[in-house]
Formats: structure tokens, sequence, C-alpha cells
């Protein structure tokens, strides 16, 4: 039996192709088996998709302002969706655009009822969340421009102390005789972020990387949130998405990639039920 | 592509797949200008197309469960949104067969796009779109953004089948070449 050759398969033309739609159902299932089974080919699609990526930037068009808090204040405005794929789950049609008007208006209609009243203070707080996450992400969208300045770390961190939700953990340096802590963790519960500012660590070798840990209750062992790496430590705080409760964090000196477990310590917070805010 | 963020990639997936509210900004500020240029490029006008732009991340948020890892990337999965919704806006006006061959017309012709519209931002990508050949920017435009078929292509542009894919391919090929070279 012949075998399957694949840089004949790429050469082929075929995953351009089927990148550009250009390709018939059967085609493109054949395509998608194949990217199942060799990465090589999984691998070359992302490729091409990105190459197509970078090129549809290249006329430098950019979407008006407005287009991010009308996408946030519409999304706000729907209910989340939080269960798996559900076939009965009907899209829901977008709200009226380039002005967000309908708020107060839907506040006074929906305001004569006290059930009404409360449902728009819940959106309005939503609203003010993501109002503050969009403006600390357009911050970090800066960020890669403005990377040794600390002026802009600190209009960082200021957003960060703000948001509401936060909790600012101390991440204490392991050795006692060290006062100034090495770090802190932002910790929004409600959105389950761990927002790192990394204070006083010093480079950490070569092929090796930082690594956040959570002490989870009635896990024995601590849980990996994250590594980091010394770029991203430079250019400020690194956002991490943690899914679990964790009572207390850590950061320790690991090969790169991380490790399973911690093996360097180099700092520990206390716990965050004895830290108040 | 250019990372904006130093989000992982992987954790903005699973947020995606959750419907996560706070995924929304990260991914637009990595990936609305490409969908964007997708998008104005497709339909040939900017107004409409932020308008598309909107209901596009709505569908991505909406829609976050149904992304597969192994069909291809996240970009690649939300190109598809894009360029689907642009192709529907573009079947709802009826755009006729005429200003189909206008708008290709214009791409034929001189291949930068449309220029009250466009705006290069740096000298990097004004090399990348330079460098390339224009054969292969046809190419690109007339089956990626213009939807034209590879048998369409074949007979407006008087080559073989064969080489419809063959091109398509070395355009690619061409454009990874200057991105890497460029550092894109």
């Amino acid at each position: 039996m012949e075998q399957f050759n694949i840089q004949e398969y790429l050469d082929s033309g075929v995953i351009e192709l089927y990148v550009f739609d250009q390709l018939s159902e059967a085609e493109r299932e054949a395509v998608e088996k194949l990217a199942a089974q060799y990465p090589e080919i999984q691998n070359e699609i992302a490729e091409v998709e990105n190459a197509m990526g970078a090129y549809h930037t290249m006329e430098g068009l950019t979407p008006p302002d407005y287009i991010l808090s009308n996408i946030l204040a519409e999304t706000a405005a729907l209910p989340a969706i939080t269960t798996a794929p559900d076939p009965s789950l009907k899209e829901v049609k977008a709200l009226p655009r380039k002005s967000v008007a309908w708020l107060p208006i839907a506040a006074a209609v929906v305001g004569l009822a006290l059930a009404g009243w409360m449902f728009m203070e819940k959106q309005t707080a939503q609203l003010n969340a993501d109002k503050l996450q969009q403006e600390l992400w357009a911050l970090r969208s800066k960020e890669q421009d403005c990377a040794k300045d600390l002026a802009f770390a600190d209009k960082q961190l200021t957003i960060l102390r703000q948001q509401e939700g936060n909790k600012r953990v101390v991440v204490k340096n392991i050795d006692a005789t060290k006062k100034q802590p090495i770090a802190a963790v932002y910790w929004n519960q409600s959105q389950r972020f761990a927002h790192l500012d990394l204070i006083d660590l010093s480079y950490p070798g070569s092929g090796k990387q930082y690594q956040l840990w959570a002490f989870v209750e009635g896990q024995a062992a601590p849980v990996s949130i994250g590594v980091v790496s010394w770029e991203d430590i430079q250019k400020g705080v690194i956002s991490f998405k943690f899914d679990q409760k964790p009572a207390a964090f850590a950061i320790s000196l690991e090969r790169f990639g991380g490790s399973p477990t911690p093996t360097d310590v180099r700092g520990a917070s206390a716990p965050l039920e004895n830290i108040k805010g | 592509m250019e990372q904006k963020t130093t989000f992982p990639e992987h954790q903005l997936i699973e947020m995606v797949k959750n419907s996560d509210r706070a995924v929304i900004p990260m991914l637009y500020q990595r990936y609305s200008s490409s969908l964007y240029g997708l998008i104005v490029k497709t339909i040939g006008n900017q107004e409409d197309a932020a308008e598309i732009l909107q209901d596009v991340f709505l569908k991505i948020w909406q829609r976050g469960h149904q992304y597969q890892e192994d069909k291809g990337s996240l970009l690649g999965w939300m190109m598809r949104i894009a360029k689907n919704a642009a192709l529907d806006h573009t079947r709802s006006r009826v755009v006729s067969q005429r200003s189909k061959t206008d708008q290709m017309d214009y791409l034929v012709s001189d291949g930068k796009g449309p220029k009250s519209e466009a705006r290069i931002p740096d000298v990097g990508l004004r090399n990348v779109l330079d460098r390339m050949d224009e054969r292969h920017r046809q190419m690109i435009d007339l089956l990626y953004y213009q939807n034209y078929t590879q048998s369409e292509v074949e007979e407006l542009l008087g080559i073989p089948l064969g080489t419809v894919k063959t091109r398509a391919r070395a355009a690619i090929t061409q454009l990874r070449k200057i991105l890497r070279n460029e550092n894109v």
C-alpha cells in the first residue's frame, strides 16, 4: 500500500483552498479527518490561517472606537451563556447600534416595577465592570509600546486596585530577611482572574521560568496557575484565568515550561481569608 | 500574526468555549483589526463593516462552545464567522454581477484596495504588500475576498484549474515567507 505523502499533499494547495473555503463539504471533511490524524496538516492549516489573518490587516484598517463598547453593552444585556451546547438556544438579535441610548429608556420602562429596577441595577453593575475591564485591556494593548514605562505600569495597577472585586494579595519573599514582597496578585473571585504584578524578582536564568501556584482547599498539593516568561515580566501585569477558589498563592522557580509540583519556592502569601479587601 | 497581548492562547480558547464575557475585550484587542480588514475587503465599505464586526463578535461569544481546536486555529474559526457574515451581507444586498465585476476590476488593475479608505500603518506592512507578486495578491483577492469559485477564476483569467490551485499555494507561501522575513 502506498504511503501517504504529507508534503505532496500540502504542496497540492488543498490547505489554502480549505482556508479559502473553496472546498466541497466532502473535501472539507477529508481535510479535517487528515488534520486530526497528522499534526503537520493541522499545523499547516493554522499557519495559513495566521498568514491570512496578517494579510487582512495590511490595508491598515481599524474599526471605529465605539464598536468595542457597543459589543460589551450588547453582551452585558444578554443572559450569560453558561451551559454546554444547547440546540434550543436561539441567537439573540443584536441591539440597536451606534449608541446605548436604549439603556435609560429601558430603565424608565422597567423601573415601573421593582423586579425591573433590580434587573437594571444588575445590568448597570455589569456595564461598569465591563467598562473597567475594557479600560484595563485598552491600557494593556499599549503595554508593548510602553514596556519600560513605569508610569504606565502604575496606571495598570491603579485600575486593578480600583476595579471592584479585586483582592490584593502580597506574596512575601521566602527569605524572611528580605522585607520587600516579590509579587502581588490581584485576585478577582467573580471573574476568576489572577492578575500578577511581579515586584522584586531577579532574572530566572537561562532555561528557567517563574511559576504561580494556588493552594486550594481540599487539595493536598498546590495547583499550578501558570508560568511566566521573563519577557512578559518586563511588560507589566500578567493575567491568568483560574477556575478554582484559591486559599493562598505561591511563586516558585522552575525549569522552562513549568513543573507539576513546586520545586524551588521563592515566596508565598498569607491565606486569602485573612486579607481584607 | 502579531500577538498583542500576553494572555496565553489556550486560556483564551477555554474562555471562548465557556462564552466568558471577559474574553471579548481580549479577542477584540488581538483580532479586531484582522476581522475588520477581512470584512471591509469582502464587502467594500467601512460603514457596514463596523456593524458586521459587532455581529461577528456577538456570534463568537454566543457560539464559543462550537469551536473545535482540531479543525483549525481560533483565528481561523473567527475568520470563517466574519467571512460568512460579510458574504451574507453582500448577498442580502443582492449585489449585481456588474458591481462584483467592478470591484474585481479595481483589484485586478491595481490591487491596492479601496484607496479612499485604506491607510497603510507602517513600513513593515507596506513592505509585505509591495513585495508580493501582483498575481498572487490577485489570486487571494479573487478566491478569498470576492469568493469566486476556482472555475470562475479559471475562466476569468484564462488559466488552467491546476494553475489556480498552485498559484493559491504559491501566494500563501510567498506571504508567509515575507511575513517571516519582516517579522510581522
